[in-house]
């Protein structure tokens, strides 16, 4: 733990480092990292090389959102994003949307240490590149306890304890607001000929499964929409299962190329018939 | 290229959850939860998700507005500020300060609060000062502050998940305190024993161990009656109440009245439930009981509360982490417009007015003799002013032209006054009868500090710049002050007022905005190197020994009959705030819920022949509302729920003001009213 922690400042020095040389050059306006102020860590887009004292490695935001915002409002200008493997992939899936344009982002990749992976169940804890700290590779799948437990209940078992968890929602959206892909205009989850508006909970299953498919080939796994759970749902690891399933079906994983095709949207299905 | 997050509150509920604003170019984009926020921990419900969405909306009031014929007019600051100034010295001249009334606002800041309040008393010389407080917890202040010395929340939000039982009663916590509830499911994962006691069929009561559901207004029955079954089956705290309390014997023989079955017989409640809710509360090792309106909003509001303090010194479930009572509190900032003395018979941090030493304090400190009778409550300066005998009342953000009982009553009052002022965001049903209208600043805009319900004190900071002419209210009434030849009211920011604030609050005294920058702070704070106090009365209560007060129950003010043969009872809704002028502005809430509906049990419905979404005519003595139906088993047969959240079918068109005699709070919760089909669904 000491050593990690010692890692961590290690990490923090040298995304200074990069983000002060790409704020030297003029190839981008701004460095989208998290920023420590008081006792907080927030997402903030740094243009000059004095604020840079203020930038950490150490939180997790998931801040794709945030970038594709910004590249919309301003229709020139290139910024970097200090982004960790599950930020890199939100980036290409906005990008196979056609939210953003890739060729205005630089992305500086932060590699995840052994306990961020495991506080995110992640088991791609790093981006293609790790110009920041060093990748621990792939985590295995059922190395992660708390995914284990939902795989293994019965049908029985899982009906009723899916029925209660999910009554306990109150509808607050955060799981979508949360996540950069789960931002369609029209949101199905508003509209009252699928969930019934207005009321808590939201109806079961409609509410939660319209979700969980909508994002089968897109969620890369970074568990934002549980973290920002207030009723203590499992929603991020729900989809982490089905992210494996995609995985174990198709050899697909969603983030991993801008042009890979989702087999949800044609040809790889003909594969899977092979397969199995 | 600009893009910043500013650190802020919610500007919601009491439960102060940490929000951050997204800011783009000066432009306000978004919100998003604060990490590490030691309440919302990274979670919002929807209204702090939708916190940014108000701020900017076109209904914005822009510009001073004053009354020319019978229209609002715009005019600029410097008239409006002079017109005001001038008229409030010609009625006190002419009626005396007694005249003029005060309305704060626990949406404002504490600096906010504590500006006005030092306006009324030092400027106009009067006590005549309330909030919306008075609406919501003054039985919990009158209640506990007898019982324990203090009115307050007695523990902390996240202690709740180190409860090992929480009773829940007259809170629909999931609705209105959504975060707090967040922790009650906490709670109850980790092993505690969840109960809810409530006439309606709440959320939370389909996550709980167990669910009561005792008749409307019959509060004081049922906690008689688990104190009779405590007593009886010995599992009070002997060592608690010899230690810690007094008037325990008077306690014993009121309560050895309430058997089982005659609080079967008043409530509706089995013996063997009461039994169990009795037994667990008593013996778990650390009880907490959460209550909102439900237990206040009555005429029986303090009564209540006097009871529920009863039952924790009984069992010794108080003053133990984990383990008290705990009211929530509505507002954002209730608590601290309470804690600032925006109430007729206190300066800041309960020090009241008709105390000697405290009045020579304050006094002294503002260099001017401040008016020692206590002032008007809200209801009664409404009465007053109905009356002719208050001329001119000042109203900073508050509407009571919708969260008031008995609107009919209030239109006439507020229609009486030669003047009347209005400080707010938007133009609502109050504002429109304004002779003068101050466009003021929204939280987004401005700086300062807020008290959470749990006593906790946080900055909110300023993320944008003002929108049109909108000005914060504190440099609105420093203005007038000025202009009507005060002194002590010359600030550069709310910092310096917060820094006189803690001068003279004891309870505040250790709490500075360098503080609050790193430091979780809840008051009492008295010092500097004082840490905060998590939770209350630990091993003594403020007032020394906690004080048992037997109270007998009574029924409510207004009972049904065969003209009016339903009960109507009220509450707000979880996508609405209040009186909706912020939520209604806000398109994602609009979109969620865009009007109000009357809550009616299916049986009811069925033999009627209404059915969900017709319309519905509801009326009582005092007025009728049109409104649609939503069949549901929330509510029981007989009783219907009504959310006091949608101007077109306004609750407080029909809820009575009959009062509460200690602390004056209206029975919002129970009314008689006649229910008639209006039409079917389209």
């Amino acid at each position: 733990m000491q050593e990690e922690r010692q890692g961590d400042s290690d990490r923090t020095e040298k995304a200074r480092e990069l983000a002060a040389s790409l704020l030297m050059t003029d190839s981008v306006q701004g460095v989208l990292a998290l920023l420590e102020i008081r006792d907080h860590v927030v997402p903030h887009l740094f243009t000059s090389r004095e604020e840079l004292s203020g930038l950490t490695v150490d939180g997790h935001y998931a801040i794709a959102g945030v970038a594709e915002r910004l590249l919309e409002r301003w229709a020139q200008g290139n910024i970097a994003v200090m982004a960790r493997g599950c930020d890199e992939r939100h980036l290409i899936e906005l990008a196979k949307k056609g939210s953003v344009d890739l060729s205005r982002i630089k992305v500086v990749g932060v590699a995840c240490d052994i306990f961020e992976a495991k506080a995110c169940h992640c088991v791609q804890p790093f981006p293609r590149q790790a110009d920041v700290g060093n990748s621990i590779g792939r985590v295995d799948f059922m190395d992660h306890e708390k995914l284990n437990e939902l795989v293994s209940m019965s049908i029985t078992e899982r009906r009723s304890f899916w029925t209660e968890i999910f009554s306990r929602c109150i509808k607050c959206y955060g799981c979508r607001n949360a996540c950069p892909l789960c931002n369609c205009v029209d949101c199905r989850l508003e509209e009252e000929r699928w969930v019934r508006v207005g009321e808590i909970p939201p109806e079961y299953p409609s509410f939660h499964l319209i979700r969980l498919f909508h994002l089968a080939d897109k969620c890369v796994g970074c568990m934002a929409c549980e973290k920002a759970c207030p009723m203590g749902i499992p929603v991020g690891r729900l989809n982490l299962l089905v992210r494996q399933e995609m995985l174990d079906w198709y050899g697909y994983e969603a983030g991993r190329e801008v042009e890979d095709v989702s087999p949800l949207l044609g040809g790889a299905l003909i594969d899977v018939a092979d397969k199995k | 290229m600009n893009y910043k997050t500013i650190q802020s509150i919610c500007p919601y509920c009491g439960c102060g959850c940490g929000i951050y604003l997204e800011v783009v170019d000066g432009e306000l984009i978004g919100t998003m939860p604060c990490m590490n926020h030691a309440v919302s921990e990274g979670s919002l419900c929807i209204k702090g998700w939708a916190a940014h969405e108000f701020v900017a909306s076109e209904d914005r009031l822009k510009r001073p507005l004053w009354k020319r014929g019978a229209n609002l007019e715009t005019t600029d600051w410097d008239t409006a500020l002079n017109y005001v100034a001038e008229q409030l010295q010609v009625i006190k001249a002419r009626y005396g300060a007694e005249a003029i009334g005060f309305l704060s606002s626990a949406k404002c800041t504490n600096e906010e609060n504590y500006i006005l309040m030092k306006f009324a008393r030092a400027v106009i010389g009067t006590n005549n000062i309330d909030h919306c407080a008075r609406l919501c917890h003054s039985p919990t202040v009158a209640g506990l502050q007898q019982a324990f010395g203090s009115g307050a929340m007695t523990n902390s939000v996240p202690e709740l998940e180190e409860a090992d039982c929480i009773l829940i009663t007259g809170s629909n916590t999931t609705e209105t305190h959504p975060m707090i509830a967040s922790r009650i499911m906490a709670a109850r994962e980790k092993g505690a024993f969840v109960m809810v006691i409530d006439p309606r069929r709440i959320h939370m009561s389909n996550h709980a161990d167990l669910f009561i559901q005792p008749r409307l207004g019959t509060d004081v029955a049922w906690i008689n009656g688990m104190m009779h079954l405590i007593i009886e089956e010995g599992w009070e705290d002997r060592e608690f109440i010899a230690q810690r309390t007094e008037g325990y014997d008077q306690l014993k023989e009121c309560v050895s009245a309430y058997t089982p079955e005659k609080v079967q017989q008043i409530t509706g409640i089995q013996p063997l439930l009461l039994r169990a809710a009795a037994k667990t509360y008593a013996s778990s090792p650390r009880s907490s009981i959460v209550y909102t309106m439900g237990i206040t909003e009555h005429t029986t509001g303090t009564d209540n509360v006097l009871a529920l303090a009863d039952l924790a010194m009984l069992t010794g479930q108080v003053g133990k982490r984990g383990s008290g009572i705990n009211p929530l509190r509505g507002q954002n900032n209730v608590q601290g417009a309470c804690d600032m003395g925006a109430l007729p018979e206190v300066f800041t941090g309960y020090q009241r007015v008709d105390d000697e030493a405290s009045n020579l304090k304050f006094s002294q400190a503002w260099k001017t003799q401040v008016p020692s009778n206590p002032g008007m409550t809200l209801v009664e300066m409404i009465d007053a002013a109905a009356a002719g005998d208050l001329k001119a009342l000042f109203i900073m953000g508050e509407n009571p032209m919708m969260s008031d009982p008995d609107i009919g009553h209030v239109r006439e009052a507020l229609s009486n006054l030669e003047l009347l002022v209005v400080q707010d965001i938007f133009m609502n049903q109050t504002v429109e009868l304004a002779h003068v209208v101050f466009p003021a600043q929204s939280y987004a805009e401005k700086a300062g500090t807020i008290t959470s319900t749990d006593r906790r004190v946080q900055r909110m900071r300023k993320a944008i710049e003002a929108i049109g002419q909108a000005r914060t209210d504190w440099e609105i009434i420093c203005d007038l002050a000025r202009i009507m030849g005060a002194n002590g009211f010359e600030y550069d920011g709310p910092m310096e007022i917060f820094e006189e604030i803690r001068r003279v609050t004891p309870s505040y005294g250790g709490i500075t905005y360098y503080r609050l920058d790193s430091e979780e702070l809840q008051w009492p704070c008295p010092t500097e190197d004082h840490p905060g106090t998590v939770y209350l009365h630990k091993d003594t209560f403020t007032r020394g020994k906690g004080l048992f007060a037997p109270v007998e129950w009574k029924p409510p003010a207004e009972d049904i009959d065969d003209e009016y043969p339903f009960y109507l009872t009220t509450g707000r809704v979880h996508f609405h705030y209040h009186t909706g002028t912020m939520t209604r502005r806000s398109p994602t809430l609009n979109r969620e819920m865009s009007g109000a509906s009357a809550d009616i049990n299916p049986r009811d419905a069925d033999e009627m022949g209404v059915r969900d979404r017709d319309m519905l005519k509801v009326t009582s003595r005092r007025g009728g509302v049109r409104i649609r139906a939503r069949v549901t088993e929330m509510v029981p047969r007989g009783t219907i729920f009504i959310p006091f959240n949608f101007q077109e079918s306004a609750a407080n068109i029909l809820t009575n003001s009959a009062r509460d005699p200690i602390s004056k709070i209206p029975e919002f919760k129970v009314c008689a009213v006649r229910i008639e089909k209006a039409g079917s669904r389209k």
